[in-house]
C-alpha cells in the first residue's frame, strides 16, 4: 500500500497542498469503476448504519419517549456511572470476560479440529453426512436445547441424574452446581455450533490446491507435514480473521444461551453484563442505561478489533485492512 | 488429502478421526430425531414419559394437521422463501460489488473504508432508530424492509474480500488484455463459465472453490434468514436488539466461505518463487512451465 | 373516521384473514361510522418493546393497551399520553363505571400520577386454590386437609405409602415452579402459615412487602423442612413456569397450585383435570385450601391500563371521543356478549338472563377462524355474573361446579389497588434479583432462615431497599390508603 502511495505521489509531480489532494483524485479517476461499483453498497452503510448510530447519543442523555431522541435532557456521563456504581458490576465484567475468554478458547479451536478432521477423510460420503448431519443442532433455538439438556441432568426425571442415583444411590443437581455452570455452557455450545462453525474453514480448504499435496508426497512429506505445512498455512488467515472479529466482541459472552441457561444458583458464575441489562429492561424500560451499556462495550470492542488487526499484521497476517 | 502408502500410526490416526466424527455426528443426529419423533408422539405419551419420548408407541399427525389447518403457517413459509431467494440474490450482488474493490490493495481509500465498515459491526444506534430510518425510507410494511436492513453482511462481506485477495493476479490481468474493465473482469471471475473460457488450469482450480463459495453462499444464507427468524422470537427477550439490531457479528454468524492462503504478499514479486507462499509458488510455477522453462516440483517451505 | 387501535392477544390466536368472518369488527364499523385498524400481539416485552417504537417514530396507535410490568408509569411520565380527565368521566363511559370500576378504585390506580392511565376492566374474583388428588387420598384412607399440619401429614403419606398403587416410590407431596429457577415462587403455602399473603398488602397501616418481610424467616425454614423430608418434586426449583401443572399431570405429585378459573375444569380440554385423565383415568383433582379458612391472597388490583395518543388528543379529540364510545359499548351487556359469546341466536341463546353457549358453533365460526375472540375481548374478562348473566355452558360438569364453589369460599383479603413507583434512577431489577438469589441460597446450601436478617439487612441498605419502601409508603399516604 505504500509503495503504491509513494508511486502515485511521485508521478503526479505536484506541489503544496494540491500534492496531497491530488492523488486522491488521480485515485479516484483512474479507479472509477472499481468506486463506482462500491457505491450501492457504501449507500447502504451509510443508510442504514450510520444514519441511525445517531442513536447513540441516547447514552449521554435520560431518554425522554415524549421528547424524542434529540429533544431529550443531556446527562453527561450519568449513565455510565450508573452502570459502573452498580454493587454486581465487578462480577459481572469478571463473568463476561472470563465465560468469553473460555469461549474462544474451547470453541473457536474445536471448529477448526473439526474441519480439519473432515478434511482427513477420503470416502465423500462419509465426509458429506458428517458434515450435514454435525450442524444441525445450529438450527436448534437455545430454548430447544435447554430442554433437551433438562430432560438428561434434571435432579429428578433428568436421564443421567435417574442413572446416576440408580447407581450410586445418591442423588446429583448438575444444572444448579457452580463448578459444572461454565462447562456446561461450552459444552453445549460445542455440541451445537462446532459443525456449523467448521463450515468456513472446510471451504477454506478445499480451495487449496490439491498439486501441493501431489508435490509434497513426490518430496516424501508425511501426513503431519502436510499438515503443517500445506493445510494450517491454508486456514491461517481465516481463523485469524475470525479471532479478531470475536475479539472484538469480547464482552459479548453469549446473551441468548445464558439467560435461558441461568439459574438463581449459579448467579455468582455466570451472570454476566447483557443479562443484567436485560433485567432492568425488563423492570425499567431504560433505554438510556442499555445503550449506554452497548456503547461501553462497543468502544472497548472497537479498540481491541484495531489492536488486533495491527498485531496480525505486525506478525505476518494480512489483518482486515 | 493425496493417497499415499499407510503407515501403521496413519491408520491408527484414520480410525482415531472416523471414530471420534462418528461419534460427535450421532451426537448431533439425535436432537433431529428427537424433535422429528416428539411432533408425531400423541402428548399423553409425552405426559406418561416425562416429555422425553425414544419411540413412540403411538403416531398422530395432529401437530401437522394443525399448522396446515389456517393459512398462517403456509403463509409465512411463502413469505420466508420470497424473502430468502430475493435477499440472498441482493446480498450476494451488493457485497460482492463492495469486497471486490476492497480486495484491490491499491485503492487509496481503501483502509478508511473498511475501518468505516468494521466500524458498523460494532456500533449501532438501536432498534428505534433503524426503524425511523426504514420508515422514512419508505419499506415499512413491504418486503423490502426484511431484505434492505440486512443487504450487506459485514462478515460475508469480508471473507469474500480475503477470497478475491487471494486470486492469482495472471487471472485478472488476462481479462484485462482481453479488453475487460473492472466490472465485467469481475463478472468474469465470478461467472466461472465465462471465465473457464481462458482455459486457464489456476482458474480451473479457483473456479471449484468459487462455485463451492457460492453454493455456499446460497446455503448459507438461506439457513441464515432461517436462522434470524428464529432468533428474532427469542431477541423478544435481548437486549442485543435493543443496543444491536442488525448487527451481523457474532460467534458463528451468517458466514460465506471460501477462503485460501496468502497470495497476496507473494503477488508483489512473482518472479522470486522462493519467496512466495505456497498456491503462488505453484501458480507461477505452471506458469513457467507453459513457457516451457522446466521447474522443480518442490511444494511446501522447507 | 379511522381509528388505529393496538391491542393483547394470545400467541396463537389472530383475526381472520377474510374480514367478513370477523363479525365484531363488522359491528363496530357499523355502528360508529368508523373503520377500524387493529394491531395485536401477545402482551409483554415485544408488545412493549413495539408501541415504544411507534412512539419514537411518531407513528402511535390512538388508543393502546398497555402492558408494561409498570402499568404504563414510565410512558405516563414521558408526556406520550392524553389527559384522559375531559374523555373518561362517569357520563362519557356509563357502562364501565356502573359495571366494572369504580371511581374510587380508578383514584387508586392512578396512584400520585395525573390521570393518564385508565384500568382496563379486570377479574376482581379471585381463583387461587391448591388442588389435591382426591383419588390419592382415597386410596390412603385420607380426608382433605384442613390445617397445615394435617396438609403435613398429607404430603408425607403421598411420598412414602404410594398414593397411585404402583408399588414404586415415585410420588411426590407437593410441586411448583421457581420459573426456570430464577426464584423460590410464591406458591408454596408455608407463605400463609408464616401469616405472609400472596401479593404486597397493607397491613396494620403499613406496608408489607411479602417477599422482603422478615417473616420470610420463618417461610424459608418451613420451606426447607418440606424439602429435607424429601416429600416435594426435587424439580421444583428448575420448572419452568406451568411445567409443575404438567408434573401434577404425570402423576407426580399430589398437590399443585392454580390461579385460573378454568386450572382444573372438565369443561377445559387442557386443564389439569383433562390431562391427569389421559393417563390415569380415575383422577381426580379437587380444589381446597390447607389454611383452613385463611385468605389465599389479596384482592387483585387492576392490571393493564388503556390509554390514548397525545398526539391524537390534540390533533383530532374527535377521534378519542369516539373511541371512548367505543370501548363503552365493550363494556356494556351488548357488546360483552358479542365479544365473548359470539352473535346471539347463533353461538348461544338467550332468554332473559340466562345465556345458553352453542360450543360446535362457537368452534366452527370463532376457534377454527383464529380464535378471534380472544382478540376483541381485550376490554372485559370473562365474568357475566356482573351483568347477573347466567351461563350455561353445556360442557360443564357437575364437578366442575363443585370446584367453582369450593374455590367461592376461599376468603381474600382487601388490597391496596394502586401502582406503586420505585424512586427515579432506582435499580428494582438487582434489588429483586439479589432478593430472589439470596433466598435460593438460604434454601439450598444454608438450610436454614436465620441468616435471613442479615441479608435483608444488606438489602435494605447496599441495594437501598429501604428507601423503595419509604418511597412506596409515602405514595400510599398521598393517595390515602395509610392514614
Amino acid at each position: 500500500m505504500k509503495t503504491e502511495n509513494g508511486i502515485a505521489a511521485g508521478t503526479s509531480g505536484a506541489k503544496g497542498i494540491n500534492r496531497r489532494l491530488q492523488p486522491i483524485g488521480r485515485d479516484l479517476l483512474r479507479n472509477r469503476w472499481l468506486y463506482l461499483m462500491m457505491v450501492p453498497g457504501l449507500l447502504y452503510y451509510m443508510i442504514y448504519h450510520y444514519v441511525p448510530m445517531g442513536g447513540l447519543i441516547i447514552a449521554f442523555k435520560d431518554y425522554n419517549m415524549g421528547d424524542g431522541i434529540w429533544g431529550s435532557r443531556w446527562t453527561g456521563f450519568d449513565n455510565f456511572v450508573t452502570v459502573f456504581s452498580s454493587p454486581d458490576f465487578p462480577q459481572l465484567l469478571r463473568n463476561t470476560l472470563l465465560i468469553s475468554v473460555y469461549r474462544i478458547v474451547f470453541n473457536m479451536v474445536p471448529d477448526l479440529l473439526l474441519a480439519l478432521m473432515l478434511n482427513e477423510i477420503r470416502a465423500q460420503w462419509f465426509k458429506r453426512i458428517v458434515q450435514s448431519v454435525t450442524y444441525g443442532p445450529y438450527f436448534l433455538s437455545w430454548v430447544i436445547v435447554y430442554g433437551l439438556v433438562f430432560s438428561f441432568l434434571a435432579p429428578d426425571s433428568g436421564l443421567i441424574s435417574t442413572g446416576w442415583r440408580e447407581l450410586t444411590g445418591q442423588s446429583i443437581s448438575l444444572l444448579t452446581d457452580k463448578a459444572f455452570f461454565r462447562p456446561l455452557l461450552l459444552i453445549t455450545d460445542f455440541w451445537k455450533n462446532t459443525g456449523f462453525g467448521a463450515i468456513i474453514y472446510l471451504a477454506a480448504l478445499s480451495s487449496i490446491n490439491k498439486e501441493l499435496y501431489e508435490a509434497a508426497v513426490v518430496d516424501g512429506a508425511g501426513r503431519w507435514r502436510q499438515l503443517w505445512n500445506i493445510t494450517l498455512p491454508g486456514v491461517r488467515d481465516v481463523f485469524i480473521l475470525l479471532l479478531i472479529l470475536r475479539v472484538g466482541t469480547i464482552l459479548d459472552a453469549g446473551f441468548e444461551q445464558i439467560y435461558i441457561f441461568l439459574n438463581a444458583r449459579v448467579t455468582e458464575v455466570g451472570d454476566i453484563i447483557d443479562t443484567w441489562v436485560f433485567r432492568r429492561g425488563l423492570e425499567q424500560l431504560d433505554f438510556s442505561v442499555a445503550t449506554a451499556v452497548g456503547f461501553f462495550k462497543s468502544v472497548i470492542g472497537f479498540i481491541l478489533v484495531l489492536s488486533a488487526n495491527r498485531l496480525a499484521k505486525k506478525f505476518g497476517g494480512s489483518g482486515i485492512w | 488429502m493425496v493417497e499415499s502408502r499407510k503407515t501403521l500410526s496413519d491408520k491408527v490416526v484414520d480410525f482415531f478421526i472416523y471414530f471420534s466424527l462418528t461419534l460427535f455426528g450421532l451426537a448431533t443426529l439425535f436432537p433431529l430425531y428427537y424433535v422429528a419423533v416428539m411432533s408425531i408422539t400423541p402428548i399423553a405419551e409425552v405426559l406418561r414419559n416425562g416429555g422425553f419420548v425414544l419411540w413412540p408407541k403411538r403416531v398422530t399427525w395432529e401437530a401437522y394437521r394443525f399448522i396446515f389447518s389456517s393459512d398462517r403457517i403456509p403463509n409465512a413459509l411463502k413469505i420466508t422463501v420470497i424473502v430468502t431467494v430475493l435477499g440472498t440474490f441482493c446480498n450476494l450482488v451488493v457485497t460482492t460489488m463492495l469486497a471486490y474493490p476492497l480486495s484491490k490493495k491499491h485503492l487509496r481509500l481503501r483502509n478508511p473504508i473498511l475501518i468505516g465498515i468494521v466500524f458498523t459491526m460494532l456500533f449501532s444506534g438501536g432498534l428505534i432508530p433503524l426503524y425511523l430510518v426504514v420508515s422514512a425510507t419508505g419499506l415499512l410494511n413491504s418486503i423490502g424492509a426484511l431484505i434492505v436492513p440486512g443487504l450487506v453482511s459485514t462478515f460475508n462481506m469480508l471473507i469474500m474480500k480475503t477470497y478475491f485477495e487471494n486470486l492469482p493476479s495472471e487471472v485478472e490481468e488476462a481479462a484485462k488484455v482481453d479488453g475487460c474493465g473492472d466490472l465485467l473482469t469481475l463478472i468474469r471471475i465470478v461467472l466461472p463459465p465465462v471465465a473457464a473460457d481462458h482455459g486457464n488450469d489456476g482458474l480451473v482450480l479457483r473456479r471449484q472453490s468459487l462455485e463451492c463459495l457460492l453454493c455456499r453462499h446460497y446455503v448459507f444464507d438461506g439457513q441464515s434468514a432461517h436462522a434470524d427468524s428464529g432468533r428474532a422470537a427469542q431477541h423478544d427477550r435481548g437486549p442485543e436488539r435493543k443496543l444491536r439490531a442488525g448487527r451481523q457479528l457474532r460467534r458463528n454468524g451468517p458466514a460465506a466461505a471460501g477462503v485460501d492462503q496468502d497470495g497476496d504478499r507473494g503477488r508483489r514479486d512473482a518472479s522470486d518463487p522462493d519467496r512466495l507462499p505456497v498456491p503462488a509458488k505453484v501458480l507461477c510455477q505452471r506458469h513457467a512451465a507453459r513457457r516451457g522453462k522446466r521447474v522443480d516440483t518442490a511444494g511446501g517451505r522447507r | 373516521m379511522s381509528l388505529s387501535f393496538f391491542l393483547d392477544a394470545g400467541l396463537s390466536s389472530a383475526l381472520p384473514s377474510d374480514a367478513s368472518k370477523d363479525f365484531v369488527k363488522q359491528a363496530i364499523e357499523e355502528k360508529f361510522n368508523v373503520e377500524l385498524n387493529v394491531q395485536y400481539m401477545a402482551g409483554g416485552q415485544d408488545h412493549v418493546n413495539k408501541i415504544n417504537t411507534l412512539i419514537a417514530a411518531n407513528d402511535a396507535p390512538d388508543m393502546w393497551k398497555d402492558t408494561s410490568a409498570d402499568g404504563g408509569l414510565k410512558l405516563a411520565t414521558q408526556n406520550v399520553l392524553a389527559d384522559l380527565t375531559p374523555f373518561v368521566t362517569e357520563a362519557s363511559m356509563p357502562n364501565y363505571f356502573k359495571y366494572w370500576i369504580t371511581p374510587q378504585e380508578l383514584k387508586y390506580f392512578q396512584g400520585i400520577h395525573p390521570f393518564m392511565r385508565a384500568a382496563v376492566p379486570y377479574e376482581k374474583r379471585a381463583y387461587r386454590a391448591y388442588y389435591i388428588r382426591e383419588d390419592w387420598l382415597k386410596n390412603l384412607g385420607l380426608e382433605v386437609p384442613d390445617t397445615y399440619e394435617e396438609y403435613l401429614q398429607v404430603l408425607r403419606a403421598f411420598r412414602n405409602n404410594d398414593p397411585d398403587g404402583n408399588g414404586k416410590k415415585d410420588t411426590y407431596g407437593f410441586t411448583t415452579t421457581g420459573d426456570s429457577g430464577k426464584q423460590l415462587g410464591l406458591d408454596w403455602p408455608e407463605y400463609m402459615k408464616n401469616g405472609l399473603v400472596f401479593a404486597s398488602r397493607v397491613e396494620d397501616n403499613k406496608f408489607v412487602d411479602t417477599q422482603t418481610d422478615l417473616r420470610m424467616e420463618g417461610v424459608i425454614n418451613d420451606i426447607v423442612k418440606v424439602n429435607e423430608e424429601d416429600l416435594v418434586d426435587p424439580d421444583w426449583f428448575l420448572n419452568k413456569i406451568g411445567q409443575q401443572t404438567e408434573k401434577a399431570a404425570q402423576g407426580k405429585a399430589g398437590v399443585v397450585l392454580g390461579t385460573t378459573m378454568t386450572f382444573a375444569l372438565d369443561s377445559n380440554p387442557t386443564s389439569l383435570q383433562s390431562m391427569t385423565k389421559q393417563l390415569f383415568p380415575e383422577a381426580n383433582w379437587i380444589a381446597f385450601n390447607p389454611l383452613g379458612d385463611k385468605p389465599l391472597q389479596t384482592m387483585l388490583s387492576p392490571g393493564n391500563p388503556f390509554v390514548f395518543s397525545k398526539k391524537t388528543a390534540e390533533n383530532n379529540p374527535e377521534k378519542i371521543k369516539r373511541t371512548v364510545q367505543i370501548l363503552d359499548w365493550l363494556a356494556s351487556p351488548e357488546g360483552f356478549l358479542l365479544t365473548h359469546y359470539g352473535v346471539e341466536g347463533k353461538h348461544y341463546t338467550r332468554e332473559g338472563n340466562t345465556i345458553t353457549l352453542k360450543p360446535e358453533a362457537y368452534q366452527a365460526d370463532i376457534v377454527d377462524q383464529g380464535n378471534f375472540l380472544d382478540v376483541w375481548d381485550f376490554f372485559t374478562p370473562n365474568n357475566p355474573t356482573v351483568f347477573g348473566f347466567e351461563v350455561i355452558d353445556p360442557t360443564m360438569s357437575d364437578r366442575d361446579r363443585q370446584i367453582l364453589a369450593s374455590i367461592a369460599q376461599i376468603p381474600t383479603l382487601p388490597g391496596y389497588g394502586m401502582t406503586l413507583t420505585a424512586p427515579e434512577g432506582f435499580d428494582l431489577a438487582s434489588f429483586r434479583n439479589k432478593q430472589k438469589e439470596w433466598q435460593v441460597k438460604l434454601v439450598f446450601e444454608d438450610k436454614s432462615g436465620s441468616k435471613w436478617p442479615e441479608y435483608r439487612e444488606k438489602l435494605m441498605t447496599e441495594y437501598k431497599g429501604q428507601l423503595l419502601f419509604d418511597t412506596y409508603e409515602s405514595q400510599l399516604k398521598q393517595v390515602g390508603v395509610i392514614k
